[in-house]
């Protein structure tokens, strides 16, 4: 597994807990859209900005495949 | 005449637009099995996108995420944004899909895990679950359509009637040219339930409330317990609910065939970039319809009417309603056609073929997938008027949905481990299909939910130590295994995928 693999599985995991544990702990007693309601909106669109982050590196390639 | 005959008018425009757009792309189609089925792997960008977005969303979206709102609170939009960022799995497995289907020729996932693990009864179990779960996951959406078209024409389109439509223009975009004409009617379907979502949302939030602002006051004055935290989710439900969601894109077989179907990388790039923007709008609309219903219409019985109920409304233009109506049938059919084709061809290629006829001709194989459409079609009428008639929080859209789900995932184990693990072992992927599977259909047939964990939860949790523990105790396919992952060893960084 690269680093770069490494990196970023660790950093969606990261986003996977804090999805959970931010609006059941943190954000239980904010009654408002500005609690929970922006939290996951805003952490979805750092997840999508993550993901766009990743695959626009992506590029036909230049060679045939090997193997 | 207008209340029958306008949704009905509208229905036939449908039909007859999704049959024209499936009769063009019969003009473009080859023969054979890849054609067929996946397009000959020459789907573009934008048509790939709206097509993922089509059939990953469903009537779901719609009638059961607005329901689950309306019913549960903003814990639904962060269930379903879960979800929507699950999609981080298709830009690490999705590459690895791709290639791999290039080269070996891979037409379904579970042909896919068969040759890694080189192994028959590997292939043939894989599309055997695929077959057993999805049967509820799509007699759901006819549900959802059956539910719909009776609210909004307010009973001119009966409940079984529009499941039989549904299930026929199904089966018929599904035939005509198989992914070429189910990927364009989804694109053209796509765009529909955008655009008439967007627009009822803003006549329900300009007309019902003045404005976004005061749609948002309204929400924070009027239902906080809905806003609090998860809303009123519990923490296992939650979890329950979002974990097969998760690891939808990679478990469900119409949609890991759209990771063989791209062109292209730079297709490939647009077809995730076009999804998740797609899903990101689809699904603020759908939790706004559920907390704007929640508010205009707080005391339905069932949560799962509260699209319907909103359409009903005299601030949504009966046209708009019917539009709208059209959208979310749009939604369904562009699933229930993908399930339809996914099935057809694991059937044929990875069931009969694989289990009993390895000598069957390309020609017979596609007539077999032809004809099992129809046969499958008829399975998912059947299963949705039987559960229609059901009541109660078990048949209530998003749990069902959930539920098919939490069977699909348990090949996530043999998935996962097919593209990164040289030791893994047929006998362990047999292990864990079958033994989280068993554990799933007990949970859930019996209502068990041991420690409150749903079964899905469960089912992973077995499925993950039988895989890796029978691993370990048997042989594996070293040859094939080094062959596949060398293979994506040397090809992943050609491209840049990581």
């Amino acid at each position: 597994m690269s680093n770069t693999l490494r990196f970023w599985l660790i950093w969606f995991g990261f986003l996977l807990l804090i999805d959970v544990l931010f609006p059941f702990f943190l954000l239980a007693g904010i009654p408002h859209a500005k609690g929970s309601f922006l939290f996951w909106t805003c952490w979805t669109l750092l997840a999508i900005g993550s993901m766009f982050v990743i695959f626009l590196r992506w590029r036909d390639a230049p060679t045939a495949d090997e193997g | 005449m207008g209340e029958t005959f306008y949704p009905w008018m509208i229905l036939a425009i449908y039909a007859a637009l999704g049959i024209a757009v499936a009769a063009v792309a019969r003009q473009q189609m080859g023969a054979g099995m890849n054609e067929f089925f996946l397009a000959n792997r020459q789907l573009g960008g934008i048509v790939s996108a709206l097509s993922y977005a089509a059939t990953t969303y469903s009537a779901f979206m719609m009638v059961g995420l607005a329901g689950l709102t309306y019913k549960l609170g903003v814990g639904a939009f962060g269930f379903e944004v879960t979800y929507l960022c699950g999609l981080a799995l298709v830009v690490f497995f999705g590459p690895r899909f791709w290639l791999v289907g290039r080269r070996f020729d891979y037409l379904t996932h579970a042909q896919l895990l068969a040759d890694r693990y080189q192994s028959r009864a590997v292939g043939i179990i894989s599309a055997l679950l695929c077959l057993v779960f999805l049967i509820p996951y799509a007699a759901i959406q006819l549900m959802g359509i059956g539910y719909l078209l009776a609210g909004v024409s307010q009973g001119s389109v009966g409940l079984v009637a529009a499941m039989i439509l549904a299930t026929v223009l199904a089966v018929i975009w599904s035939n005509m040219a198989g992914l070429r004409s189910v990927a364009w009617t989804d694109a053209l379907q796509a765009v529909i339930m955008l655009v008439s979502s967007v627009i009822t949302l803003c006549f329900m939030v300009y007309r019902g409330f003045g404005g976004f602002a005061e749609f948002f006051a309204r929400m924070n004055r009027d239902i906080p317990e809905l806003l609090s935290g998860p809303g009123l989710f519990k923490f296992n439900v939650f979890v329950g609910l979002a974990l097969p969601w998760l690891f939808f894109s990679i478990s469900n077989p119409q949609v890991t065939q759209r990771l063989f179907v791209p062109q292209s990388v730079k297709a490939f790039k647009q077809m995730i970039g076009g999804f998740l923007v797609f899903g990101f709008l689809y699904t603020l609309v759908s939790v706004f319809w559920g907390f704007g219903a929640r508010l205009l219409i707080p005391d339905l019985q069932s949560a799962d009417l509260a699209t319907p109920a909103l359409l009903a409304l005299p601030i949504i233009p009966r046209l708009i309603a019917v539009i709208v109506m059209v959208g979310i049938l749009s939604a369904a059919i562009s699933t229930i056609d993908s399930i339809l084709l996914s099935l057809s061809s694991m059937a044929a290629r990875d069931i009969l073929k694989a289990g009993f006829a390895a000598g069957m001709t390309e020609a017979s194989e596609l007539r077999l997938g032809k004809l099992i459409i129809p046969i499958l079609a008829v399975v998912f009428f059947v299963f949705a008027y039987w559960a229609a008639g059901k009541s109660g929080l078990a048949f209530m859209i998003a749990p069902l949905a959930s539920a098919a789900s939490a069977g699909l995932l348990m090949a996530v184990p043999a998935i996962v481990g097919a593209f990164f693990w040289r030791r893994a072992t047929a006998a362990g992927a047999l292990g864990s299909m079958l033994g989280g599977s068993i554990v799933v259909l007990i949970l859930q047939l019996t209502g068990t939910k041991p420690l409150g964990v749903w079964p899905g939860v469960w089912g992973l949790a077995a499925g993950i130590l039988l895989y890796i523990a029978i691993s370990l105790f048997t042989q594996a396919p070293a040859e094939k295994a080094e062959e596949f992952i060398g293979y994506l060893e040397k090809n992943l960084q050609k491209y840049r995928f990581i």
